[in-house]
């Protein structure tokens, strides 16, 4: 049901834009003095995040706002705030806000604080530009705008300082570094998601051309772009080039590898965007196109690739990343590993939504975005703190905190836990619906995504019992006896540990009321889908035994595994051992090599190319086509010289010089740049005309 | 028509009597000021029609008020300047050649186009070389004067050829004759056509016609280099779209229609290449902006190449879009340089120094860039579209590419001014009101044109419905 | 008086070898009053090709008159601006050399 409530449409408006208009106004508050600066651009976000919650009684009711503005060329700006946008714009709006909380404590005498509040802030309004945008170009600028604050806030400590980088400083694959500085990083994110970017754009492009509208309530309602698309083939590729777009947000494989080095950043960016918040764009996109694709599919079955690329690499990349966060030794990466593999979980869902279960699918990829933006953004928040506290990244330099900070030790365990998956916090929930999802109604591929998932959870659980036994429990590190006898270890600061007890009493929370949730979720989704869905119907997955008790063995398979190694005594990864277990172990710290060969290959061949062209092309071709040029017009000039030197150049110099520099004329024989510019257009003339003769005789 | 010229040639010629006093005070400033902006009202009531050699109809009024903004940009970039006492001369020039690129963008004979050409060249090789005591001044001014003397020879003669095989000036009538030209003679109206192209090309810097450009714009004294950058190549486009496209584009002479398009396209994707290319590694302010002119010239040749296919309009629209755009952004970048100096090593850091410059700058370059949500952006949307929908996609393609080389120059001037640190040789700001003001304007106009394009995309489409 | 009968191929052939014979001194001169000198001929070519042609089409003698008129007041308008720029080149440096223009490039 669509009510155009005209008197509320400017709620979702402003959600947007107030978070934007605060950006902008962080120099003018800066100038007011420091509180002000810090908590006027905490009161914008959290302005945002009330009105968004204004508008959960709209999803509640099954209500939807849509409201549009002529822009041009036909297009129009618009919101949608449907229960899925709804949503995530709650969950972003208020993880936002506790990490800005956060940051008043953390980010306290930052030289930079003015460019970080102004980023965040820009931050926030651009991501909920996204969600609540109603077409996909204006998503798209949305899209652009978080990634530029992502790159922004990714290389905020511009300076370089060797404590700010990311990576073990004595680390190498192939003779490549591995530690990399935050402006290195940046760049890398920047490029890699624009990778993906170009990709979307290209996909919007395609739909565009062929619908002439990118609003999604048009592209539900009228299919006949589809069929068009269909016949000359080019419906499956729209949707994986937007596909590009979203694995390169949402750090999916191929284009994983900048995210765990965007952890240079500071952590309360890495717990908003790195985690929270930009990086499920990609899922709140693919979300998006899920039920117009998934009705899609049905007649055009060739869709259905599309959403078993989705599952698949989702599947892959879960496992891929969860494997590394196993050998990780920086806090930071762990998380960061554990984001890329639990986006994977979220892609897995939604590639099973438009094979068997659309409504399943996307409530399980919607409930594991909150759970997990919930728990990783509390993970983030103490891992900041800690970090900050032992002046140390590594976890080798970590290890028996329990006791100096033991509010902070708990909210992470259980946090941890959530991540992990054990029952009843949120992550159990969230994670089990997907498995049973991905199972489907069975058969090999069900099979295969659900052991892809399982398995994950399987090393999930390991990793993450690993991360908080290296922290706070086992043998204080040699840094932290040192740091205990200049007594510099206490518990976090009030603005600093709030944030992350909301976030972790949220997860006990969510998780305690989790059936309750789920069915709240599937009624959104429900509501979502027939708001938006072409009259798709698609049969729903029944539950079943074997996901939830494969998964909750994992879960424990997993924990058991990893007490003793790291929870009971605490023990480094390094050095390696011997055989296949130290093989294995050097592959997955290598990071599958796959970071190192996009260097070999994208990078470090570009200084050589740089430096042939300018040896090759530059300095022969160029230099050469002077040369060429002056001896052929000297070679003409010098026949017409003879004759006319004595006769007409002494007239001519006699003007300005009386005559005695007839000689300078002949003998300055060097290429000056003026002569080749008068060259250039006679030879331009030239070649225009046997250009125009070539085009002539080829098109004859 | 006549009064839009009165209201521009009456002060172009009184004020250079002003050298003879010995204070100016603001005289010369405001009265150039203001005779650009009672020029745009005029201009925008007078009645269309024929005037004579020229025609007023909304290409007229749309290039007159992009002619008239850039002049408008360069005269209030200029305030402060003194130049010895010939501070009147200087603004008496600008006028002139404003004068001449409005008349430039009326014209529908081939005689007023000569005439209205030379009255908008003329006087810009004065301003190019109006510091006469800086050899780079003057060295700019005469490669400029070089090459566009070539330019007016070669436009001369193709005329000339024109007129033997049609008998006539007006271009109405040529477009007529030419299209039941007899199949021998076709050959000829080719070369006519390639040497007023040429002519034409040494104004828009299409390569290899541009390599004047980058010396002219870096020595000319820094708002002559606003007027040549952002108003005689965006003249250089208008003749195109006067002359080019009607006679040579859309008649129907098989040796033209069959080849031009390519050939446009070609040259676009030389020009924009190598304008980028050449950019990429520049260290100094104004010539990585003459470069990125280039590199802008070939994005508007897409515009030309796709005429006489189905991405006219597209194409044409794109092509007046980019043509005001680029013409407002270059000539508040080049008014900025008299902020921000020449090379790069004295801008580490200059954004600290001077945040409000140094942030509008960084705006032009991005809209320059083409990011969303600047102005900039729309011109090339349009102009891909345009490629796509001719069946020139890989136009767009290499379009697109080149647009995200451009970051790569652009994005390193930023990160200069904001990311590095500041040392020994930054400069200090000394802030000029009237750059500043020539910077807030441009950065306002990408700003509000960006996000809200509807007026100007509106009334760039109908003006290209008077040649489609 | 004989007048010797001209016919248009050879006035236009006549205008071209001007035309070329411009383009010729434009490369190989490097003396800037000769450039300037090169394009004179140049736009002169021009001139004469309107004159001929108005004269083989009979038909509207008078816009090519006007059109050579013009052709010579805006080709003396340009030497002059020209000549001007060549006289300050000339305090600069001493001399009218193309060559000596080389202080900005790359």
């Amino acid at each position: 049901m669509i009510v155009s409530t005209t008197g509320l449409a400017w709620i979702p408006w402003a959600v947007w834009s107030l978070p934007v208009i605060g950006g902008l106004l962080a120099p003018i508050l800066a100038k007011m003095g420091d509180r002000i600066r810090d908590w006027g651009s905490v009161t914008f976000a959290l302005i945002s995040a009330l009105l968004a919650t204004s508008m959960l009684s709209w999803a509640l009711s099954g209500q939807t706002v849509h409201d549009q503005v002529g822009w041009f060329m036909g297009l129009k700006a618009g919101v949608l705030a449907d229960p899925l946008a709804v949503l995530v714009s709650n969950v972003v709006a208020w993880v936002s806000f506790f990490i800005m909380v956060y940051s008043v404590g953390y980010m306290h005498g930052d030289p930079g604080i003015v460019r970080y509040w102004f980023f965040m802030n820009f931050f926030i309004g651009n991501m909920q530009l996204i969600v609540l945008s109603d077409n996909l170009f204006q998503l798209f600028f949305g899209w652009e705008g978080v990634g530029l604050c992502s790159y922004a806030l990714i290389g905020h400590w511009y300076t370089d300082e060797e404590d700010k980088w990311v990576g073990s400083p004595d680390h190498y694959v192939w003779g490549l570094p591995q530690a990399y500085s935050p402006s290195h990083a940046g760049m890398k994110a920047f490029i890699m998601t624009r990778a993906g970017d170009v990709a979307m754009l290209a996909g919007i492009f395609l739909i565009f051309v062929y619908a002439r509208t990118l609003t999604f309530t048009d592209l539900s309602s009228n299919i006949t772009w589809a069929r068009a698309m269909h016949s000359s083939g080019l419906l499956l590729p729209a949707f994986l080039l937007l596909l590009g777009g979203a694995i390169g947000k949402s750090a999916q494989f191929p284009l994983h590898e900048w995210l765990p080095d965007a952890m240079a950043g500071p952590t309360s960016v890495s717990a908003l965007i790195h985690a929270a918040t930009m990086v499920k764009a990609g899922v709140f996109l693919i979300a998006r196109l899920a039920p117009i694709a998934a009705a899609l599919s049905l007649l055009f079955p060739e869709l259905e690739v599309f959403f078993l690329t989705v599952a698949a690499i989702g599947g892959f990349t879960a496992f891929l990343a969860a494997s590394q966060a196993l050998v990780s030794v920086e806090l930071k990466k762990v998380l960061a590993y554990s984001t890329v593999s639990q986006i994977g979980y979220m892609f897995l869902a939604l590639g099973a939504s438009g094979l068997w279960a659309l409504g399943g699918g996307i409530t399980g990829a919607m409930f594991h975005l909150l759970s997990h933006a919930m728990f990783k953004a509390g993970l983030f928040l103490v891992a900041g703190f800690i970090i900050h506290a032992v002046e140390s990244r590594f976890m080798t330099d970590m290890g028996g905190l329990r006791k100096h900070m033991p509010q902070s030790f708990l909210m992470f365990l259980i946090l941890a836990l959530s991540l992990a998956g054990l029952p009843p916090l949120s992550g159990f929930w969230s994670k089990d619906l997907i498995i049973s999802v991905s199972l489907g109604p069975g058969g090999v591929l069900g099979l295969i995504l659900m052991f892809s998932g399982v398995i994950t959870a399987l090393l999930t659980a390991a990793y993450s019992l690993r991360m908080v036994g290296l922290t706070f429990l086992g043998k204080p590190s040699r840094n932290v006896e040192h740091l205990e006898e200049e007594h510099v270890l206490r518990e976090a600061p009030l603005t600093i540990r709030v944030p992350y007890w909301a976030l972790a009493l949220g997860t006990i929370a969510v998780g305690l009321a989790g059936p309750l949730m789920e069915n709240s979720i599937a009624a959104f989704t429900e509501g979502y889908i027939h708001f938006l869905g072409v009259g798709a119907n698609i049969l729903e997955v029944s539950p079943s035994w074997l996901p939830l008790t494969s998964s909750l063995s994992a879960v424990i398979i997993g924990l058991l595994v990893a007490y003793p190694f790291y929870a009971s005594f605490s023990r480094t990864t390094l050095p390696f051992s011997r055989g296949i277990s130290g093989a294995l172990q050097r592959f997955l710290w290598n990071r599958w090599f796959v970071n190192a060969l996009y260097y070999k290959i994208f990078v470090i061949p570009w200084p050589t190319i740089i430096r042939l062209t300018d040896k090759y092309v530059e300095k022969m071709v160029f230099d050469n086509i002077n040369t060429v040029m002056y001896l052929a017009a000297t070679g003409i000039s010098r026949m017409g010289i003879s004759f006319d030197t004595r006769g007409v150049d002494g007239v001519v110099n006699a003007v300005p010089e009386g005559g005695s520099s007839s000689s300078n004329v002949v003998r300055k024989a060097n290429t000056g740049s003026a002569r080749t510019y008068i060259y250039s257009i006679v030879i331009g003339l030239l070649s225009l005309v046997v250009l125009v003769t070539a085009i002539y005789l080829w098109v004859i | 028509m006549i009064s839009v010229i009165i209201a521009l040639v009456l002060p172009m010629v009184l004020m250079p009597l002003l050298v003879l006093t010995r204070r100016q005070s603001v005289l010369p400033e405001a009265v150039s000021t203001s005779a650009l902006i009672v020029a745009a009202v005029l201009l925008t009531s007078v009645p269309s029609g024929a005037y004579g050699s020229f025609q007023v109809d909304m290409l007229t009024r749309f290039f007159g008020i992009t002619f008239l903004i850039v002049s408008l940009i360069a005269v209030v970039g200029t305030y402060g300047l003194e130049f010895n006492g010939e501070k009147p001369v200087y603004y008496s020039l600008i006028l002139a050649s404003t004068t001449g690129m409005i008349l430039v963008g009326a014209t529908n004979d081939m005689l007023g186009l000569i005439v209205s050409w030379e009255l908008m060249t003329i006087p810009t090789y004065l301003l190019a070389g109006f510091l006469k005591h800086d050899t780079r001044s003057n060295e700019a001014a005469i490669k400029y004067f070089l090459a566009g003397a070539i330019s007016s020879a070669m436009i001369l003669y193709g005329f000339s050829l024109v007129y033997g095989l049609t008998g006539e000036t007006r271009l109405n009538e040529i477009f007529v004759k030419m299209s039941r030209m007899a199949f021998a003679l076709q050959p000829l109206a080719l070369i006519s056509g390639l040497l007023i192209l040429s002519g034409f090309a040494v104004k828009m810097a299409m390569a290899p016609f541009h390599l004047w450009l980058p010396d002219t714009l870096t020595g000319a004294p820094p708002t002559a280099s606003a007027i040549i950058a952002g108003g005689t190549k965006s003249a250089g486009f208008a003749a195109a779209i006067r002359v080019l496209i009607l006679v040579y584009l859309t008649s129907r002479v098989y040796y033209l229609s069959s080849s031009w398009p390519l050939l446009l396209a070609i040259m676009a994707t030389i020009t924009m290449t190598w304008g980028n290319l050449a950019a990429l590694t520049q260290r100094n302010l104004a010539r990585m902006l003459a470069f990125s002119s280039i590199g802008h010239a070939g994005y508007m040749l897409v515009g030309l190449a796709v005429q006489g296919t189905q991405g006219a309009l597209l194409g044409a629209t794109g092509l007046l879009l980019h043509v005001l755009f680029h013409g407002v952004m270059k000539s508040s970048a080049f008014a900025g340089v008299r902020i921000f100096g020449y090379s790069y090593d004295e801008l580490s850091g200059f954004g600290r120094r001077a945040p409000l410059p140094s942030a509008l700058m960084a705006l032009i370059l991005f809209s320059l860039a083409g990011m969303p949500p600047f102005a900039g952006f729309w011109g090339k949307l349009y102009l891909f579209l345009a490629a796509i929908q001719a069946g020139m996609a890989w136009l767009a393609l290499v379009g697109f590419l080149n647009s995200a080389l451009s970051l790569g120059y652009y994005g390193y001037l930023v990160k200069i001014m904001f990311m590095d640190e500041e040392d020994g040789r930054t400069r200090e700001p000394r802030i000029g009101r009237g750059p500043l003001i020539a910077l807030i304007i441009g950065g306002v106009f990408m700003i509000i044109a960006g996000l809200y394009p509807t007026p100007v995309i509106n009334a760039a489409i109908a003006a290209a419905k008077t040649f489609i | 008086m004989m007048v010797m009968e001209l016919n248009l191929i050879m006035v236009s052939t006549l205008s071209m070898i001007l035309f070329v014979i411009g383009v010729y001194g434009l490369v190989s001169k490097r003396n800037l009053l000769r450039l300037i000198f090169s394009i004179e001929i140049m736009i002169n070519a021009a001139t004469l090709n309107f004159v001929a042609f108005a004269a083989y089409l009979g038909s509207s003698m008078s816009v090519a008159q006007i059109a050579g008129v013009i052709i010579i007041a805006l080709a003396a308008a340009e030497a002059a601006a020209g000549l001007s720029l060549i006289l300050e080149a000339h305090r600069l440096r001493k001399d009218v050399v193309v060559d000596q223009l080389r202080e900005m490039k790359g």
